[in-house]
């Protein structure tokens, strides 16, 4: 298993076009600061930003390292037949966009705070709330974490790399409106949903939306992310362990 | 007793209403080289997906290396190398790169083993030529590169010849007549070029409609393909009652349709119409004839086709 995500780094890593993506990002991080962040923007502000953007690198990085490519491409007969178990196939396959995630993000947080830091009005950024956003960062992991686990599961079951993307784009962005509208004109029952939604959660835990951060939201927050990463994996190893691979 | 590389025990897979496989039992020693023959849709390919872990079988169970439970048949594994169906690599890296992907993958630590075995395959000169640009023979190579570089005891090969010229086939028989006379490496082929495979094989298993028909070693096969008099008579018991009394021979066989397989006289058929004429037998014909894989294949299956 080691062996094995050894060997995805390896290639991963070694992409042109991963590292091409890198680059776009970065440029993109420091154009946004560049832009919109000046002596008007405060730091929790850029903050919220940071933290709104992760996800969405996150789902950019999975779209190169994703399992759709490998059953598209043919190559998990590869690893399968050389005799690596489902199960841990399946791990191996949530281990690796996470760790390509995280080198991601670290990278990209790197050059975003830093332009942050140049184009913030001096005296808006502390010490204090560096260390309040690194908090906020490390109670969302877990919930990051679920997401990938969710897109590694749904990428098993479409298969095609262009309905997994829309379809994992599209419930990650409207899920949350959607069920408030069921909220609105179906039943108040459905804010039980909204309040465990991985993004209403995520949200909650940037300084914008909530700027008192308190023991018991951090827990919730990091609780439910593990909940949903066992939850979503054990599904995804069930319905592994019965697909025929071609 | 052999060491057996490979036993499966009533093998079965069904696709819907589709039986893929049908009771499968086939007996795989250390060191054979062993010819799956069928016709499209047989159940071949189905066979080496469910052995090398690819699909699941619905019941029976398999024997690899004397190993049956579901971790210690992924272990054995490690020791097979196979190629089932086209080979696939990532399209975007080169042959080189896939295959130091797998190198670190399969937990091989001499990092000069890559270059061995493309070198073996014929593939040290395609630099940076990344794998979709590959053509099917050389797409072949580099799967047969795969399945040799972690010198596996069992190779597993799905139609691998297919896509190559004929110098690709020369060598690749050679790379495999190799491997298995100096490392002893077992073998299961599978292949529609049925003379290719008569020069490899060393038991061959014959399979029909999910069904394995008929096991045999290589000397057998060529017992039973070896020339003979076909003779057509009006009445068979007859003309077996002289052929043993009056020519001494017992070394012929009865077949349906009045004819008789004559394996004695090969030189000399007017031996044989002079006793039977004598005796009032009407002679049909005689002819001499010999079967080969393809026509043995054919009448196991009782006349298909696309073999």
């Amino acid at each position: 298993m080691l062996n094995y995500i050894k060997a995805e780094l390896y290639k991963d890593l070694n992409r042109l076009s991963y590292k091409i993506t890198i680059l776009i990002l970065v440029l993109l991080s420091v154009t946004a600061n560049v832009l919109f962040t000046g002596p008007k923007v405060t730091a929790l502000e850029s903050m919220y930003m940071a933290m709104n953007c992760l996800p969405a690198v996150v789902f950019l990085i999975m779209m190169y390292i994703d399992v759709t490519e490998e059953l598209k491409d043919k190559t998990l007969r590869n690893t399968l037949t050389s005799g690596l178990s489902r199960e841990k196939l399946y791990i191996s396959k949530l281990i690796i966009p996470i760790i390509i995630s995280f080198i991601t993000c670290i990278f990209i947080l790197v050059f975003f705070v830093g332009s942050t830091l140049l184009f913030l009005k001096s005296g808006n950024l502390s010490s204090a709330i560096l260390t309040n956003l690194l908090l906020r960062l490390l109670c969302a992991i877990p919930l990051y974490i679920a997401a990938i686990s969710f897109g590694v599961l749904l990428s098993f079951i479409l298969k095609n790399q262009y309905a997994f993307a829309y379809t994992y784009i599209g419930i990650f962005a409207l899920m949350g409106t959607f069920i408030k509208l069921l909220c609105a004109f179906v039943s108040n029952k459905f804010y039980g949903i909204y309040n465990i939604l991985i993004t209403t959660n995520i949200s909650v835990l940037t300084p914008v939306k909530n700027s008192n951060l308190t023991s018991l939201q951090m827990l919730h927050s990091i609780g439910l992310g593990f909940a949903y990463t066992i939850i979503f994996t054990i599904i995804g190893i069930i319905i592994f362990r019965k697909i025929e691979i071609k | 007793m052999k060491d057996l590389v490979l036993h499966t025990k009533n093998l079965t897979k069904k696709y819907k209403n589709h039986i893929a496989l049908d009771n499968v039992n086939i007996k795989i020693n250390r060191g054979d080289i062993y010819g799956l023959v069928g016709k499209n849709g047989a159940g071949k390919t189905t066979l080496m997906r469910i052995i090398t872990g690819l699909s699941l079988q619905d019941s029976g169970e398999i024997e690899l290396f004397s190993k049956t439970s579901k971790d210690e048949l992924n272990k054995e594994r490690m020791r097979t190398g196979c190629i089932i169906e086209t080979p696939s690599f990532f399209p975007y890296l080169s042959g080189k790169k896939n295959l130091e992907y797998y190198r670190i993958q399969k937990g091989i630590p001499e990092k000069d083993c890559v270059d061995k075995v493309l070198n073996t395959v014929g593939l040290s000169d395609t630099g940076n030529k990344k794998f979709k640009h590959y053509s099917l023979g050389m797409k072949q190579r580099l799967g047969l590169a795969l399945a040799l570089i972690a010198s596996p005891d069992f190779l597993i090969l799905d139609e691998p010849i297919n896509g190559l010229d004929p110098v690709g086939i020369v060598m690749f028989r050679d790379i495999l007549k190799k491997l298995n006379r100096e490392k002893n490496t077992t073998i299961l082929i599978s292949s529609h070029i049925l003379g290719e495979l008569s020069q490899l094989a060393t038991t061959y298993g014959f399979i029909d409609n999910g069904k394995l028909i008929e096991q045999i070693s290589a000397k057998n096969l060529e017992e039973k393909c070896r020339e003979y008099l076909s003779v057509k008579v009006d009445d068979t018991a007859h003309a077996s009652l002289i052929l043993e009394k009056n020519l001494n021979c017992t070394s012929y066989q009865v077949l349906p349709d009045n004819e008789i397989k004559i394996f004695k006289y090969l030189d000399k058929p007017e031996i044989i119409s002079e006793a039977f004429v004598k005796d009032g037998i009407k002679l049909y014909s005689i002819s001499k004839a010999n079967a080969n894989l393809e026509n043995y294949f054919i009448d196991l299956i009782g006349g298909g086709i696309n073999a």
